[in-house]
């Protein structure tokens, strides 16, 4: 296979070249899986080249062969799925020539010195990407030895020095830990430390920070790049979110369906896109710090599953600039439009007579303002629509063969909220601070320790405490307050029709048949989902992720309820289908008059949608306040450090505004450190009150609270502040 | 977010038409479809059952039917034409016995003759039995044409001269349904406390967890030779089958309540019943309507595969003579006539009910082996 | 890890009780006792028996008395100086007639062990590697009829062969018949193992840390034994426990077919002769080892696993 690369500058069939300023080059790459169903073409034709000491980013929607693409590189796919054709030019050396790395045995010894000893791999679960049965050093310094002829004692000092490069704290210690005793950026780290051990010239890493916190991705972000900066290495990035695009790219490789649809640099792809994709992707993210309330556009339909790809421009069927009889026949060529940007669309064919459709015209669909929207809703009183006092939820936790009770995580700690009608309160917080915990006792789906939720229907009658109604007692106001659960798939019983799942608090608790006036109130709310009536009869397995979450949305709102609690309702989503959601629930509000409790991880969602924000920590709430107040001048620097470790989409504002930078461990559930529950990572931490004594939530101005000592007299910085900044 | 391989399950959504308007149900059996191995077990077990059910039919005489003058005769093939004469004459028959008593030993060895015909034919008469109880009839699917003659011995005879295909097919009515019974004895008693212990949990679910384990801790053959050994001799038959199914499924319930539990833990769980709770459904609702649905594609496919080890259990005892006993046929009682070696060297067939309980045991299997998959594609 | 260890033993002492109970009821369930099928079994064969003989037996046994007392005559005596009572068949201490026959079910049961995990283990490993292979398909195959045959009939199946075959004689032990007990009690253990080892390890293949291995550009070889192969390993450790009685149990069945001195054929005519203190020590003794042989399983678990180790009580 090495014997046509002889010349060191090989000219591809396509014309790409492989030049020394180029380590890796994809030329029409095809990863074909031979299923029973049929060949499914995961990888159909991908073309990309990974410059020398710079990061590529490879974006697109689950589905679209980004992972495939990247462990074809190394030869990792596992079976049925084989490279089918195309080349993958390696040439980690400008001195020798490129290697074709598609051409290699998979299971050889050639490309086994390639892999981790020339490129290094991170992936998405860092957890389950460890062995459980050996200790992180085992497993580095057998990442070592493996390529580097070292003894024993030589190779754990080199892997206790990359534990310390990768920023382990003590790296003695954890040299002897077992990946489940880690956190998962610890064990990310570790991971880093691997890939890294022998100094590849190239990294792929596969959306490895999509399982972790925004805090602890923001880290590993930083730590990628410092690396980069120390080694020279390139660095070939798989990621769905855009944000972590901007922060990181330097070229930019937009996928869909298997194929390329654009590639350039990230200045050119983000402020210059050219094609429909690209400018839809970019248009359906809301951005963090802008304020922007407004509607976002979406694209129409969802990614088509790889086996049923349409024929001609795999976008054509979602393409508002679609061309009948050319684009739904004819794939587009990979048109090169200058400086390396490469874009497959008709509309850029110059050979093409010019069409009614400007090529730059806005694609995704747009959707005029419902006229109601735009005033606030004139219902926000002053009566709260429901008030949590001192709720505190505790789970035992038991020890031993017969349950003795050890100890108590204290999920919600004596939680304080109010929720006003019409209203949307966002509650947001790293995983594991209790914030699905608080919604499920608000919902009442379970128990609370101690504490009241008082309910005031606004149709009138007395506060009710739902904190202490038995099961057969909330029965009435199980229809007021409703859950959008976050997994469309564990959420819908595979055993029911929608009519069935949607009907089913309608039904008459004894007789429990379901009439045609249900049946036809069912059909509306599909209707007004956004989906077909006649699909009621239909079972879940036949509805895609974004689907499911409208007939989970259906049937939150079918017994026409007060208070919606929306639990990371959109987290599973892909972009274009979240943006899709995402302006359902907002039109829904603004028909029912509903009231929204939003929890959310994403807080650029959450500054989308949402009117005011309490932010969660440990069990409590550390602030609590007006959505714009908080982007603008958070008061507690919990709060600051999640905005400042949200990526933005917009490759301008890289490296400006705070950098503030949490460790990676959140401290156990079931024994908060003493006084403030955030000192110990708190970096505006002080000797004096912070260690031992615990601050209340109260108001820093009117109407926003804070838990810090010194949130009169810290000076935070917040999400919007940095888009000032950069303007000045 | 991406998947690196398609997941099997994820092409059969994309086919639009069919699959998306069948129910559960539907998907579950054409997942099974697919494994032929599945299928394969599917119709044997039909097979067996069908045995089962129509036993007087199919065999040729009753159980206990003997002829002593036809000990250990070998089995004699069916024949369809006979060309010894001059041309080809239609019609089933066997050859005759040519017996001989050796003078030293006494001993009596068979000969196939083949001179002599016994004509067979189907749907013969022989010894009247009730079909279901409900009306008598003396017709038998096949048997020589003549009741009163000459006896046939398709796959040879035992000790006391009776036809072994008449016992096995006997026996498979009583093999199987102790199977059956035993399984759901266990059955109830699992999914009664595996659900309680899942659903109400807290001290409950430790007070039965704990008996659970003590039952899993006893060595189990030992078990169930000791509780066999106690069953009083002077039993009826009857009462005595009754006994050893509940002494089989005594020892089994652990196995199936520990399964029930797991999988009421892990649905109470699922999001889909936390929805239902908040839908206002009552407590019996979600475990009626809810959990139980979701659990039976896995029961049943965990209850077929617990039938075969009953039936080898069963077999097992009967063949150390503390399972059932004569004149009560089963494989196992019909296997314990072939304990020596000796007697297997001069009649092998006397093996010949080990056949069937291998196949339907292994039929068995597969069948269940086949619905786990297709209830369960992915495998947790 | 040592106070695991403890309070698993701790754990033991009363599972071991109530096994004590439940081996003595059971062999207390059938009416009537020893003597009274004595009496039968004589007066069957036209002989009669001397009352006052009778009562003296009867008196000398206990046999009278109520359960609980009996109970503890026995249990005392085991647990004060070992003493299982007195085998009324075989007249001799209990203790003594299990001496005799222990070593060689032991050495049956370590030989069945090795047998079974030196068979499983390459076809297991095998099996899962080349899944979908000609050799899999036959590894299944055989392992599904090794599950479905019962233990007696392959030994019957064996014996025949080797007695029409070869001539063996059937009647005394001698080292083929021992070689073909191994072989019919390991078969059974031999399949379950290898079914599980292989879906076990076709498990773990999957796992995202076995890419992630390879992808640091680990041989395959070394990444199967180092990685997967030790996780799949769990249920040859888990099985322990089980073995030693499993064994008793289904030799109680093959030693009908082949004849040898072991503790199974005891039990078995214990149990019919309602020889109460030699079957029900048989019992209490197999019941123990298995409570052990699960202290033994779970400690080499924990020691192998260390999620096992260090997740669950310190």
């Amino acid at each position: 296979m090495t014997s046509q690369t002889n010349d060191a500058r090989v000219a591809a069939p396509t014309g790409l070249e492989v030049g020394e300023s180029v380590v890796l080059a994809i030329d029409d790459l095809r990863t074909h899986f031979r299923t029973e169903q049929g060949v499914v073409r995961a990888v159909d034709g991908v073309s990309l080249t990974v410059p020398r000491g710079k990061t590529v980013c490879v974006v697109g929607e689950s589905g679209c062969g980004k992972s495939v693409t990247a462990r074809s590189v190394l030869g990792l796919v596992d079976p049925p799925g084989r490279i089918e054709a195309g080349h993958i030019w390696w040439r980690p050396d400008p001195g020798t020539a490129p290697l074709d790395l598609a051409g290699l045995d998979p299971r050889g010894e050639p490309i086994r010195n390639i892999r981790g000893n020339q490129i290094g791999m991170v992936f998405q679960e860092p957890m389950a990407s460890l062995s459980p049965m050996y200790t992180i050093g085992n497993q580095l310094t057998q990442a070592i030895r493996l390529h580097v002829n070292l003894s024993a004692k030589e190779a754990r000092e080199r892997a206790i020095a990359q534990l310390v490069r990768v920023g382990i704290p003590q790296p003695e210690r954890r040299f002897d830990a077992y990946p489940f005793q880690l956190s998962g950026g610890m064990c990310q780290r570790a991971m880093i430390a691997i890939a890294l051990a022998c100094d590849p010239a190239l990294l792929i890493a596969d959306e490895p920070t999509t399982a972790l916190d925004v805090t602890t991705q923001a880290r590993i972000l930083d730590l990628i790049r410092e690396l980069q900066d120390e080694t020279g290495m390139a660095v070939m990035f798989i990621t769905h979110d855009l944000g972590v695009v901007a922060e990181m790219a330097d070229e930019v490789v937009v996928m869909y369906l298997g194929t390329v649809v654009e590639r350039g640099t990230v200045t050119d792809i983000f402020e210059r896109p050219r094609h429909p994709y690209t400018q839809a992707l970019l248009e359906s993210v809301p951005a963090i710090g802008r304020g922007d309330r407004a509607r976002l556009r979406t694209i129409a339909g969802m990614v088509p599953h790889p086996d049923d790809r349409p024929t001609g421009c795999p976008f054509h069927t979602r393409c508002r600039s679609a061309m009948p009889g050319l684009c739904d026949v004819t794939p587009p060529a990979a048109h090169d439009l200058g400086d390396g940007r490469v874009a497959a669309c008709h509309l850029l064919d110059p050979d093409l007579p010019p069409s009614p459709t400007p090529a730059v015209a806005p694609v995704a669909i747009e959707i005029t303002e419902p006229d109601h929207a735009v005033p606030p809703d004139p219902q926000i009183g002053d009566q709260p629509l429901l008030s949590v006092r001192q709720l505190r939820m505790h789970f035992p936790v038991t020890k031993g063969m017969f349950g003795r009770v050890a100890g108590h995580v204290r999920a919600v700690d004596d939680v304080d909220l109010d929720i006003h009608p019409g209203e949307t309160l966002g509650l947001v917080g790293e995983s594991g601070c209790g914030k699905t915990t608080l919604g499920r006792c608000i919902a009442r789906a379970l128990d609370p320790t101690g504490g009241q939720i008082h309910y005031q229907d606004p149709a009138g009658g007395r506060p009710v405490d739902l904190a202490r109604l038995t099961n057969t007692q909330l029965h009435p106001y199980r229809r007021e307050i409703r859950v959008i659960f976050q997994d469309p798939f564990g959420s819908l019983n595979p055993r029911k029709t929608l009519l069935q799942i949607i009907a089913e608090p309608l039904r008459n608790r004894w007789s429990g048949r379901a009439d045609s006036a249900i049946e036809d109130q069912v059909a509306e709310m599909l209707r007004r989902v956004g989906l077909r009536p006649e699909y009621m009869r239909r079972y879940p397995h036949a509805f895609s992720g974004g689907e499911r979450q409208r007939v989970n949305i259906a049937r939150a709102l079918i017994t026409n309820p007060r208070l919606v609690i929306a639990d990371e309702a959109v987290s599973a989503l892909d972009v274009s289908v979240r943006a899709q959601i995402l302006n359902l629930l907002r039109d829904l509000q603004d028909e029912y008059r509903l009231t929204y409790l939003f929890i959310s991880h994403d807080l650029s969602v959450v500054e989308h949608l949402c009117d005011r924000v309490a932010v969660m920590y440990l069990g409590k709430i550390v602030e609590q306040t007006d959505t714009g107040a908080l982007y603008a001048g958070p008061r507690h620097p919990y709060t600051e450090a999640l905005l400042s470790a949200v990526p933005r989409p917009d490759p301008r504002l890289r490296d400006t505004g705070a950098r503030i930078r949490l460790g990676d461990d959140l401290p156990d559930p079931a024994d908060p450190p003493p006084g403030c529950p955030f000192h110990t990572r708190c970096p505006h931490r002080r000797l004096t009150r912070c260690d031992t004594e615990a601050p209340r939530l109260q108001d820093v101005t009117a109407g926003h609270a804070a838990s810090c000592h010194y949130a009169g007299e810290l000076a935070l910085a917040g999400a919007a502040h940095t888009r000032g900044e950069h303007g000045a | 977010m991406t998947q690196p391989t398609p997941e099997p399950g994820a092409t059969v959504a994309a086919e639009p038409r069919a699959t998306s308007v069948a129910p559960p149900r539907k998907l579950l059996w054409w997942r099974f479809r697919k494994h032929r191995l599945a299928m394969a077990g599917l119709v044997v077990t039909g097979l067996f059952c069908f045995v089962a059910v129509f036993a007087d039919f199919l065999a040729p005489y009753d159980s206990g039917h003997f002829n002593a003058d036809y000990t250990y005769a070998p089995p004699q093939a069916l024949k369809v034409v006979d060309t010894s004469g001059d041309g080809w004459d239609w019609g089933l028959y066997v050859n005759g016995y040519l017996s001989e008593r050796d003078p030293d030993t006494l001993e009596q060895t068979f000969t196939v003759d083949e001179s002599t015909r016994i004509p067979v034919r189907l749907f013969a008469r022989g010894p009247s039995y009730e079909l279901f109880g409900l009306f008598e009839t003396d017709i038998h699917l096949i048997g020589p044409a003549d009741p009163d003659g000459q006896p046939m011995y398709l796959l040879g005879a035992d000790r006391l001269g009776r036809d072994l295909v008449s016992r096995i097919v006997h026996g498979t009515r009583v093999s199987m349904s102790v199977g059956l019974v035993g399984v759901a004895v266990a059955f109830v008693l699992g999914i009664v406390l595996g659900g309680v212990s899942g659903y109400v949990g807290g001290r409950t679910d430790t007070v039965i967890q704990r008996m659970v384990e003590f039952f899993m801790s006893l060595p189990t053959l030992p078990l169930w030779l000791g509780l066999a050994a106690a069953i009083p001799r002077d039993w009826g038959p009857l009462t005595r089958y009754f006994a050893i199914t509940v002494v089989l499924s005594f020892v089994a319930w652990t196995g199936l309540a520990r399964e029930v539990r797991g999988r009421f833990l892990s649905l109470r769980e699922e999001d889909f019943v936390t929805a239902a709770l908040l839908d206002g459904v009552g407590r019996a609702g979600i475990i009626f309507r809810h959990i139980l649905p979701s659990l039976t594609s896995h029961l049943i496919a965990t209850l077929t595969l617990s039938i075969p080890a009953m039936i080898l259990a069963e077999t097992a005892l009967s063949f150390l003579g503390l399972g059932l006993q004569p004149p009560v046929v089963s494989w196992g009682v019909l296997l314990q006539e072939a304990q020596q070696i000796r007697v297997i060297s001069s009649a092998p067939w006397l093996l010949l009910p080990g056949l069937a309980v291998v196949s339907v045991v292994l039929a068995l299997n597969f069948l269940g082996d086949g619905l786990r998959d297709a209830a369960d594609p992915y495998r947790r | 890890m040592l106070s695991f260890l403890g309070r698993r033993a701790l754990y033991m002492i009363p599972t071991v009780f109530l096994i004590s109970v439940v081996s003595f009821a059971i062999i207390q369930l059938p009416p009537g006792d020893y003597l009274t099928a004595l009496v039968t079994r004589l007066e069957a064969q036209g002989e009669t028996v001397d009352q006052t003989q009778l009562e003296g037996l009867r008196s000398r046994y206990g046999l009278g008395e109520a359960f609980h007392v009996q109970y503890w005559k026995w249990i005392s005596g085991i647990v004060a100086d070992l003493d299982f009572g007195q085998s009324f068949e075989w007249n001799r201490p209990v203790a003594d007639l299990l001496a005799d026959r222990l070593p060689l079910t032991i050495a049956l049961a370590g030989a069945t062990v090795l047998f079974t995990w030196l068979m499983a283990f390459p076809i297991g490993i095998y099996s899962a590697v080349k899944q979908y292979s000609v050799g899999d398909y036959v590894a299944t195959t055989l392992g599904f009829l090794g599950l479905a045959m019962p233990n007696f009939l392959l030994a019957l199946l064996l014996m025949w062969i080797a007695f029409s075959t070869f001539g063996l004689s059937v009647g005394r032990p001698n080292p083929v018949t021992f070689a073909i007990a191994i072989g019919v009690l390991g078969t059974a253990g031999t399949a379950g193992l290898i079914r599980i080892l292989r879906a076990n390890l076709l498990d773990e293949l999957r796992k995202p840390y076995v890419v992630a291995a390879r992808a640091q550009g680990l041989p395959e070889r070394r990444l199967l034994v180092k990685y997967p192969l030790r996780v799949a390993m769990n249920p040859f450790f888990s099985t322990v426990g089980w073995l030693l009685p499993s064994l008793v149990g289904g030799e109680v069945i093959v030693a009908t077919v082949i004849n040898l001195n072991t503790v199974g054929p005891l039990l078995l005519s214990a149990l019919q002769s309602q020889d109460m203190y030699l079957a029900g020590s048989i019992i209490l003794i197999l019941s123990v080892l298995t409570v052990i042989g699960t202290l033994i399983s779970d400690v080499a678990l924990a020691w192998l696993d260390p999620r096992v180790r260090l997740r669950t009580g310190r």
